[in-house]
Parts: structure tokens; C-alpha cells; sequence
């Protein structure tokens, strides 16, 4: 626990320095930085909200990410075209979401793991044979469970990461943090990196502002980074080099994916939730993919 | 604190933001004081609830949805809830007769120069979801007994998605109100009516398929007018406004795009003058 309040102090200490580092450029140039200075306000309340619910206990963790999904899936449902009778399936989908999150706060793996792959899966189409509306069947189907997996079933796993006994003397939460300070500094590393030194773009169709040097420096960057974060997990070094190259990898395609949606739409941030970063989707696109597959591989060597 | 307010910050806002979520566009357009006239979309008896809650508790006192008084007023409930939470202005729709002398729009114009602020909805009633009807004329007439109001444009879109008509399950899906800048009278009756009516509707690319027409209005919207990321993902969500049956109402003659429209493709463009008028500074 005292390595998470350390964590935590370090955190703040690190936004401290952005503010500052803020003030000081707005002084020099006279500029306002407007966006600049919103993206690091809202740091700030995501950081500290984040430190005290999962200082605060596992109830308080749980329901932090239990309202983060429902907020992105939200947002994923209002910017996708559905027909009408598409309602009656995302109420259901609705639903499922505490559930998922019960089943994380009680620590059922089974459950947890089938709850939204497995029945979800079939219970959306029965819903669906209700309507009696054929048309768009697939399509509506398919859409609703792909969102309800990426924003629930992979946001969840953070919520059951979290309930994972003590391994070596490190518990889940250490684990939690561990994964989800890496895979933000990912991110402002490759907005770093790409700003500075950003010359080839990797996905022009996608993204266009995410380039292979941006990927790379942050990839070099979260590395490094998880070796010097290693205090909070069980890892050997190979361990923590694997785990910081898998998530900078696996953020950097989360991110992505997630652009693919906003591509397909036509729209370029899901919402105004968090100002300076756009909506939540935008802010959990890393996530959302960095989530089950740090979990998956921590499950499988740890436990 | 009178019953409304308490209605509104104790139980429309908390349930809208848990269950919905309103984005709005343009709230610093919104007047703080009356009189005024917000012209509005109706697709859903949420459109009153989530537009009124964007009004700070001081002004919510004042601001009166015009509504049918056979309607509202119909049950003991109803017009509980119409009358007391809400605040609505009834508006007698049967049994009025021109006399010489009054205008049925009368007590309208009297809630204006008492300084409210009335939110009308020109479609009449209620719409199917995502379909805009044809604006009636009703509050361009009272704008021209009160040239000297402002009459802003609101438009919201997802309400249709949480509640729409004839639907009593609850959805959450975010609301998204779009605040444009004030217009005021001038003209005939009928330009003005269609003036604002054209703030709604989809102009130049109506035959653009839904998905490439948001993109290409993006791009424009981001293009010319160097518009907020905001900007351009509210008015890319066009969720199926432009329905296939509404293509022939949706079709509006780009010559008759004046100020109050355009401004939302080009809003630098367009400066007040001292008549508090818009022109077009091109």
C-alpha cells in the first residue's frame, strides 16, 4: 500500500512539473495555451479521482469503472447510426454492465469471463427475434456486442485486476496501477515523441497524427519506464521489459482501433466529457487494449 | 425557491446527466434574460426537460415552453406537472376566434414584454424520430409584433433516441442541443419562417448519403471556418435527420440560405450591426 501512495506522490509530483513547465511557457511566448492547459486541468481531476477511489477501496474502484464503461459505451451508442427498434437491444446491453462489474467485485472468474463472450452473445440476438425486425439484424447484433466487448468486457479487467490477491506482497491494486500509469504515459510519450520528432505516419487513413516515431520513442520510453515502476509488481526485469513493450504496443493499436470507429462514423472526438482530451472513448482507447492482455498475461504467469 | 427550480436541479439534471448527457453548443447564447424567443425541434417530451435544464436556476423562473392547453392541461397530473414543475405557457388552440382587436398570439406577446423567455416548437407537435416537419408560421408572427426580440435557434438531436414519441422505455443516449446566434425579424412573415426553418435542415448535399455527408461536412466545417473539433463532431452527428421520407421537405433552395443559416457553416463571417441585424461581411 505504501508503494501505491509513493506511486501516487510521484503522479502528482510528475502534473505538478507539467503545470509548471505550463506556466512557464505561457510566460515566455504570452501565449494562452488554452488546450494545453485543459488537457492538464483535466489530468489533474482524472488523476486525483482516480488515486482516491482506488485509495479508497474496492468498492469505490469498481464503481469508478463500472461508470467509465457505461460513460464510453454511452458515448459508442450515440455516435454509431442504429435503427429504431435498436433501443430494446442497447437497454439490455445497458444492463449487463453491472453485472459484469458484480461479477468483478465478487472475484467469480468464470463468470466474469463468460458473462458478457458468452451469454450476452446470446441473449442479444433472443432480444433480437423479439423485435421481429429482420432487417439490419447483423449489423445492429453485431455492433452492439463489439462495443459492449471493447468498453465493458476489456474495461472490466481492470476492475477484476484489482481484486486479485497478493502476489510476492504485491496486491491487485499495485498491479492496477501499475498498468494504468503505464499505458497513459504511452500516450503522452507517443504525443510527445510524434510532436517533436513525428515525420512517417504509420496509419495515414486512420490517424494521421500518430507516426512511427512517436511509436517507437514512446515504446523506448514505456519501457524504461515499467523497469523503474517494477517495485509495484512481482516482475523479474525480462518481465517488466516484456510488460512495457506489450503495452506500448498494445496502447498504440487500442488507440487505433478506436479511430477506426470515429473514422467509420465521420466524426473526430466521441464527446466533450473531459475537456482538452474530447470524450472518454478518448481518453480509454489505450485501455482498452492494454487491459486484457496484461491481465491475461499476469493471470497466466501469477496465478 | 419556487417548485420548477427545485424540479429542475433536483431531479431533471441529476437524471439527465446520469441517463443521458447533454453536450450543448453555443450555452453562452443561451439569454439570461427575457424577453426572447428560442425556436426549437421537437421530437420528444425530453427536448423541454433537457433545453431548460441548460438554463442557470436565476433565469429558469422565466423561461415558459409554449404548449397546448387541451393537451397539457388535459389530466390532474398532467397539469400538475405542466403547470407547476414545468411552467408552461398554455396555448388555447381550439375555439379561437379572430376579434377585433386580439390576436391569438396576444398572450404571448404580453409573456415577452412581462420579459420571458418562450421556447417554441414551429413543428407543431411532437415528430417521428428524426424527422423534421414542415415549420409553421406561429412564431414568426409574434417575432413581427415584437421585432425588437431576439428569436435564437436551438436544435437538439438524441432526444429522439432516448425517448422518442410513443415510447415509454427509457434509453441513455447523450443529447446533443446546438445554441445558434440570435436572429430578429425582418422580412416577410414567410422569408423569416423559412429563414429559421433553414437553420434545421440539411442545405447544399441532401442527396450525399448520410455517413459520407457528415464527413464531407466536417472537413468543409473544419476547412473554412477553422471550427472547434466540438463544432464539427456535433454537427457531423446528423443521426438520421435527414430522413428518406423527409427528403422532399429536407430539399430548401440554396438562394434562400440567408444569414441565420450560414453562419453555421461560416460563423466568423457574420457580424451584428447597430439594427441588430445579420449581414453577411463576405
Amino acid at each position: 500500500m505504501n508503494r501505491v501512495v509513493l506511486t501516487g506522490g510521484l503522479i502528482l509530483a510528475l502534473l505538478s512539473l507539467a503545470t509548471l513547465i505550463l506556466k512557464i511557457m505561457r510566460r515566455r511566448s504570452g501565449l494562452p495555451y488554452r488546450e494545453l492547459g485543459a488537457r492538464i486541468r483535466s489530468w489533474w481531476v482524472m488523476a486525483g479521482l482516480f488515486l482516491a477511489l482506488i485509495l479508497s477501496g474496492k468498492a469505490g474502484a469498481v464503481g469508478l469503472f463500472a461508470l467509465v464503461s457505461y460513460l464510453a459505451v454511452k458515448e459508442y451508442f450515440t455516435m454509431i447510426p442504429i435503427r429504431r427498434v435498436d433501443r430494446r437491444i442497447i437497454f439490455w446491453a445497458y444492463l449487463a454492465i453491472p453485472l459484469q462489474y458484480w461479477w468483478a467485485y465478487e472475484g467469480w472468474y468464470g463468470m466474469f469471463i463468460i458473462w458478457i463472450p458468452v451469454y450476452l452473445f446470446l441473449l442479444l440476438p433472443f432480444r433480437q427475434i423479439l423485435t421481429g425486425e429482420t432487417r439490419g439484424f447483423l449489423e445492429s447484433t453485431g455492433k452492439v456486442q463489439w462495443g459492449m466487448m471493447l468498453f465493458v468486457f476489456s474495461v472490466s479487467h481492470l476492475a477484476f485486476l484489482y481484486g486479485l490477491p497478493e502476489v510476492q506482497g504485491h496486491g491487485g491494486v499495485e498491479l492496477l496501477l501499475y498498468l494504468v500509469v503505464l499505458t497513459e504515459l504511452n500516450d503522452i510519450y507517443q504525443y510527445l515523441f510524434g510532436k517533436s520528432l513525428g515525420r512517417r505516419p504509420v496509419a495515414p487513413a486512420v490517424s494521421p497524427g500518430k507516426t512511427l516515431e512517436g511509436f517507437l520513442g514512446a515504446l523506448a520510453a514505456t519501457t524504461l519506464t515499467a523497469l523503474a515502476l517494477r517495485y509495484l509488481t512481482p516482475f523479474s526485469v525480462p518481465q517488466a521489459l516484456a510488460a512495457g513493450a506489450a503495452i506500448a504496443t498494445a496502447g498504440f493499436v487500442g488507440d487505433l482501433v478506436v479511430s477506426m470507429i470515429k473514422r467509420d462514423v465521420g466524426i473526430k472526438d466521441s464527446g466533450d466529457l473531459i475537456p482538452g482530451h474530447g470524450g472518454i472513448l478518448d481518453r480509454i482507447d489505450s485501455l482498452t487494449y492494454t487491459a486484457p492482455l496484461f491481465f491475461h498475461g499476469v493471470y497466466y504467469i501469477f496465478y | 425557491m419556487r417548485l420548477k427550480t427545485l424540479f429542475f436541479l433536483l431531479i431533471v439534471r441529476p437524471l439527465l446527466l446520469l441517463f443521458g448527457g447533454i453536450r450543448a453548443e453555443g450555452s453562452e447564447r443561451l439569454p439570461r434574460q427575457g424577453p426572447a424567443i428560442l425556436v426549437a425541434n421537437h421530437n420528444s417530451h425530453l427536448d423541454t426537460l433537457a433545453l431548460m435544464s441548460l438554463f442557470p436556476a436565476a433565469t429558469l423562473p422565466r423561461v415558459r415552453p409554449v404548449a397546448a392547453r387541451d393537451y397539457f392541461y388535459a389530466t390532474a397530473l398532467r397539469r400538475f406537472v405542466s403547470e407547476r414543475l414545468v411552467g408552461i405557457l398554455p396555448l388555447e388552440r381550439r375555439g379561437v376566434r379572430h376579434q377585433p382587436g386580439h390576436h391569438p398570439l396576444d398572450p404571448l406577446a404580453e409573456a415577452l414584454d412581462r420579459g420571458e423567455i418562450l421556447i417554441i416548437y414551429p413543428e407543431g407537435s411532437r415528430g417521428e424520430p428524426g424527422e423534421l416537419r414542415p415549420f409553421k408560421s406561429g412564431f414568426a408572427h409574434l417575432a413581427k409584433m415584437r421585432p425588437e426580440v431576439p428569436v435564437i435557434p436551438v436544435e437538439i438531436r438524441g432526444t429522439d433516441r432516448v425517448l422518442p414519441k410513443d415510447e415509454a422505455l427509457w434509453v441513455p443516449f447523450i443529447i446533443d442541443i446546438h445554441i445558434g446566434e440570435a436572429c430578429y425579424y425582418n422580412g416577410s412573415v414567410r422569408e423569416f419562417t423559412r429563414r429559421i426553418e433553414s437553420f434545421f435542415r440539411e442545405t447544399p448535399q441532401n442527396d450525399i448519403p448520410e455517413r459520407f455527408h457528415s464527413m464531407a461536412t466536417k472537413e468543409r466545417s473544419t476547412r473554412e471556418t477553422g471550427a472547434t473539433a466540438s463544432t464539427a463532431s456535433l454537427r457531423s452527428d446528423r443521426s438520421g435527420f435527414v430522413a428518406t421520407k423527409d427528403k422532399q421537405l429536407s430539399f430548401v433552395d440554396a438562394s434562400h440560405i440567408s444569414d441565420c443559416q450560414s453562419y453555421r457553416v461560416k460563423p466568423t463571417i457574420f457580424r451584428r450591426t447597430q439594427e441588430g441585424d445579420h449581414h453577411a461581411d463576405r
